[in-house]
């Protein structure tokens, strides 16, 4: 096999060469170059792992691929596929303390999520062995957390040209303890403006009942603090999610959420487009959401909400040119939570079954839905909602530990800095 | 619709002419963009593509608005097309690069896709120094800084 893709490479190389000069003999310019546009079309649809080592190909190569502007286009590319995933897992055959990262890609037909070839996985040493928590990815960037201690200092990584940076700790990070504080993982953006990455940490100091926000600067790589919002009880059970330059947290109070402009990096509070303020108090403590912006569409999120009758509906959410509001689009699917918390989850409190939204197809005829906390992915297919729920991904080859995570993201060669 | 039977002539560098209905001829972006502009001559010429290729590339977009009008576009159709493009663009490098380069000029999307793909499918697991002889590429970089670059990444050159 090796063999003979030796010699068809030689073949095409020979036959390139051949007809160069035969046609040189009649006429020059018919010589076939492929220019810079065509160039650019090429490596476009080459994997990260090519392009790094094409990089050696000459310098007019070199300076194409390290081009900002070729980066930013192979994202818009990648994000036009459907996305990869990312497995992080602890390795423990390896001969030292290690989690390990593993791409998949994802084949709807089968709903499975398959090893992509015999690519050796990523290990990167744990050798305080330290269970890591990681974040959605962000244009194909992820962040890495301390589970059980969140004074660890903190990991962004891009798995697919292997860059990494550990953060230096943050102030929340040096002068509190674990009990004095409320956060989520800071929430993790880019300002659309001038094209930086930012790490937002938003949270309460419980005992104060006053918020403060510290942000993480990659150019200078220092945190600093912002003006904090007013005060409000974030949900710290979910991430901030990131859209359109904005992200947001979920507050205490269900009608309303905390934005913050990741250009001017002001805070907001924003009302809630799904539950209505005037008739939502009386049943508000059924009522569960959840949030999510998919990664090749950051321009849009997603809430789901459930209010106790075990209805799930999925609104598609827009802050295009808003300031910051979001407003309501449209419903894009409901399904019936009773249908499949019988079945396969062992809980029957509908208003903490709610799934979470992963990936949708290309074609928006399937859904990957995920129950936070389970290591469990549904297929739904909203255009046949009688199917509902009846498929589970499978892995192939099977799930390398049972704690082992599964990460959407578009493989990309951003880096922060 | 009348105008769909409205023929147009595309003229190749060689100056030979290949007349394809207007609704072929709009697959070129190029092309539809000048018909839109009021350009209304019925021949167009493409001075930059040779005749070889030309027909190549109304052969691809023929096919394609043929699949495209087909009512009720079923999965079958869809898999022919299929089909089609992986053997349209089963052939030697030189004429892939010329459908690359016609079909950037062109604006062809759909081709430029496929060409582009297959180059890439072909190449990505090659070495920089068969990348080079692939693309008549000169290594401009001297011992010394090759072997910078390549330190940087080194998993990235490991097969």
């Amino acid at each position: 096999m090796e063999e003979q893709r030796g010699h068809e490479k030689d073949k095409i190389a020979s036959s390139f060469s051949s007809e160069r000069e035969s046609k040189r003999g009649r006429r020059e310019v018919t010589e076939i170059i492929i220019n810079d546009d065509a160039l650019e079309e090429i490596m476009l649809r080459l994997p990260v792992k090519s392009l790094i080592s094409f990089q050696a190909v000459s310098k007019h190569w070199r300076r194409m691929i390290t081009l900002n502007s070729f980066r930013e286009r192979y994202m818009l590319h990648q994000k036009t596929l459907e996305p990869k995933f990312l497995c992080v897992y602890d390795d423990i055959d390896w001969y030292k303390a290690s989690y390990a990262l593993k791409e998949m890609r994802l084949e709807w037909s089968s709903a499975c999520l398959v090893e992509v070839e015999e690519e050796e996985d990523y290990h990167i040493s744990n050798d305080e062995q330290e269970d890591v928590i990681v974040s959605k990815s962000l244009d194909g960037l992820f962040c890495f957390y301390g589970r059980a201690n969140f004074k660890n200092p903190i990991k962004v990584m891009n798995p697919s040209t292997r860059w990494s940076l550990t953060l230096p700790l943050a102030r929340i990070q040096l002068v509190h303890s674990d009990n004095k504080v409320e956060f989520s993982q800071p929430g993790f953006g880019r300002d659309y403006v001038t094209g930086a990455y930012k790490l937002v940490w938003l949270h309460n100091i419980k005992d104060k009942n006053i918020s403060s926000c510290e942000v993480f600067d990659f150019g200078v790589k220092e945190w600093r603090h912002v003006t904090s919002p007013p005060y409000h009880r974030i949900d710290h059970n979910q991430e901030a999610t990131f859209a359109n330059g904005w992200l947001y947290w979920f507050t205490h109070e269900k009608t309303k959420l905390i934005a913050f402009d990741l250009h001017m990096e002001m805070f907001q509070v924003v009302p809630n487009p799904i539950i209505d303020a005037s008739s939502s108090s009386s049943s508000s403590s059924y009522i569960s959401m959840h949030m999510c912006s998919l990664d090749y569409d950051r321009g849009l999120l997603n809430i789901s909400v459930t209010n106790g009758d075990g209805m799930q509906h999925v609104w598609r959410v827009t802050n295009h040119n808003t300031g910051g509001v979001l407003l309501k689009t449209n419903k894009i699917f409901s399904f019936d939570l009773n249908k499949i918390t019988s079945t396969w989850f062992e809980e029957t409190h509908y208003k903490s079954s709610l799934l979470g939204l992963m990936v949708v197809s290309k074609k928006g005829n399937k859904v990957m839905l995920a129950k936070y906390g389970s290591d469990k992915l549904l297929l739904y297919q909203p255009l046949t909602p009688n199917s509902i729920m009846n498929r589970i991904f499978s892995y192939s080859p099977s799930r390398p530990s049972d704690d082992s995570v599964f990460l959407h993201y578009f493989p990309s060669l951003a880096c922060p800095l | 619709m009348s105008e769909s039977n409205k023929k147009i002539s595309l003229i190749s560098s060689e100056g030979e002419a290949f007349e394809v209905s207007e609704a072929v001829a709009r697959e070129f972006e190029i092309v539809a963009h000048m018909l839109e502009d009021g350009c209304s001559g019925s021949s167009i010429p493409i001075t930059t593509v040779d005749s070889n290729i030309l027909g190549k590339v109304i052969e691809y977009c023929t096919k394609h608005v043929e699949v495209g009008n087909v009512e009720g576009n079923s999965e079958k159709a869809e898999k022919d097309l299929e089909e089609f493009d992986k053997r349209f663009i089963a052939v030697e490098m030189n004429t892939l690069f010329s459908l690359i380069l016609a079909a950037n000029y062109l604006n062809v999307k759909g081709l430029l896709n496929i060409g582009c793909q297959k180059v890439a499918d072909t190449i990505k697991d090659m070495k920089p120094e068969e990348v080079r002889s692939i693309f008549n590429i000169e290594n401009d970089y001297t011992p010394a800084e090759e072997e910078v670059v390549r330190k940087e990444n080194e998993w990235a050159f490991q097969p």
